[in-house]
This record gives C-alpha cells, sequence and structure tokens, in this order.
C-alpha cells in the first residue's frame, strides 16, 4: 500500500488501484496544488516539514472513519512533504462511494481534517529564496484528546485549499 | 533531569534546531514543568507555547501527564498541512 507520507511527487494512479471497488458509483479525487502566486506575492515552492510516524497514523485515522461511514466504500490519502514546487501536487484524496453526494461529502471532510489533524508544517520559499513561515496564528493547534477542541483549519498560505 | 525534545514547523528556527536536550524540573516531571522549562531555556519559543501541543510517541499529552522518557518528545505548534 501507498505510503500516506511521501517524499516525492504523488502518483494518483496507485490510489486508483487501491482503492478499486466493483460497487463503486461515484468516484471523487480531491488535489492540491501549489500556488504560484499567494497574496499577490510570487511562489516558488513550499517546504512541509512533518512528524512522519504522527502523521502516518493520523492519517490513517482519517481514512478508517471515513470508510466507516454509510455508502463510502474507500478512501486514500497521501502528503507529500519536504521541497514542493509551484504547480506540483501536494495532497491527494480519493474517495470511493456508491452514490455521488457522499462521495463529495467524505472528500470534502478528508481535506479539511487533514489540514487539522496532521501534524504537518509549511513554510513558503519565495523566488529570491526567502522564505515565510506558516505561523502559528494561521494554524490549528492540535489537542490531546479530552482537551479543548481546536479553532478553524488554516486557510493562508500557497497550499491548495 | 535532560530531555531530549524535537521542535517541530516554525519552532526549530525558533529553537536553533530540531533537536534540543532540556533540563526539566519537577518530581516527576510533567507536561506542564517541561512548557515552563522550554520558555526558560528558550525564550523565543515561549510565545508560541499556548498554542503548541506536546507529543510523547505517537500521542499527544496534557499537561499533567507525566513525561515519559523513554518515548521521543516533540513539541508541536499549530499545524498547516495541505
Amino acid at each position: 500500500m501507498t505510503d500516506r507520507i511521501q517524499d516525492g511527487a504523488l502518483s494518483i494512479d496507485d490510489l486508483l488501484r487501491e482503492t478499486s471497488e466493483v460497487d463503486a458509483g461515484a468516484l471523487v479525487i480531491f488535489g492540491g496544488t501549489i500556488r504560484a502566486i499567494d497574496e499577490g506575492r510570487d511562489v516558488a515552492a513550499l517546504d512541509y516539514d512533518v512528524h512522519r510516524a504522527m502523521a502516518e497514523k493520523a492519517t490513517r485515522r482519517i481514512e478508517e472513519e471515513i470508510t466507516e461511514r454509510e455508502g463510502v466504500l474507500a478512501c486514500r490519502i497521501v502528503h507529500r512533504v519536504g521541497y514542493v514546487p509551484a504547480g506540483e501536487d501536494s495532497v491527494y484524496v480519493v474517495v470511493r462511494a456508491r452514490h455521488r453526494p457522499e462521495a463529495f461529502e467524505a472528500a470534502k471532510d478528508g481535506i479539511d481534517r487533514v489540514k487539522r489533524e496532521v501534524p504537518i508544517w509549511k513554510e513558503e520559499i519565495h523566488p529570491d529564496g526567502s522564505r515565510r513561515p506558516s505561523s502559528c496564528s494561521h494554524g490549528t493547534p492540535l489537542v490531546a484528546e479530552g482537551s479543548e477542541e481546536p479553532s478553524e483549519a488554516c486557510s493562508g498560505g500557497a497550499s491548495p485549499t | 533531569m535532560e530531555v531530549r525534545v524535537s521542535f517541530y514547523g516554525s519552532l526549530s528556527n525558533h529553537a536553533g534546531g530540531r533537536t534540543r536536550t532540556v533540563r526539566v524540573e519537577g518530581n516527576p516531571p510533567t507536561v506542564a514543568d517541561l512548557r515552563r522549562a522550554v520558555a526558560r531555556q528558550f525564550p523565543e519559543v515561549a510565545p508560541h507555547l499556548e498554542h503548541t501541543a506536546v507529543g510523547m510517541g505517537t500521542e499527544l499529552f496534557p499537561d499533567e501527564a507525566v513525561l515519559r522518557t523513554d518515548q521521543d518528545i516533540s513539541l508541536l505548534p499549530p499545524v498547516s498541512g495541505g
């Protein structure tokens, strides 16, 4: 099975093969691509940091919980880390379901949860080599089980969503 | 007690590297003791600790948890994947 956290270019073909389901009438793929311009500023790449073991575990939990939903037959999520040039994909969420409503909803929830729950951090790299970390004020705090709920997910930076 | 702590995301810049040694007070030391120690030893990290989670192994722990030195201890700022 494809690693959920990857260092190189992502392949959608592997995910399609791994989620193949004869009962699925709907396939939804969300792909996130690094924007070349963010808030009027040129972006050369994003550099993603990761707590790999925790990120793998968190992503697997999201996949499992989405797959348990009524009508959802398969869900795979992969995230690229390290240096990702503008124009290349950083994340895929693949959902196969019996019908399209649950497939669309599951794919949306999948990427929303990745942004809230998976310990990955990005830093914007500009053409002149300068960097802009995704500041703490833009991210979503992780919380230990039973603690206060996190706030809204990050909406800043040149990442796709 | 001295523990090795990994700083992730922007915290690694503030701490001057991914992994640093932190001297923690307390008997036994807790996650809250670790936060206090990090704030003392790494003033640039201190402003970010309020929204930083503490992990041991692959789990997150609240402030009252006792530090487990047999596990990798990590400081995790607000996430920004996707």
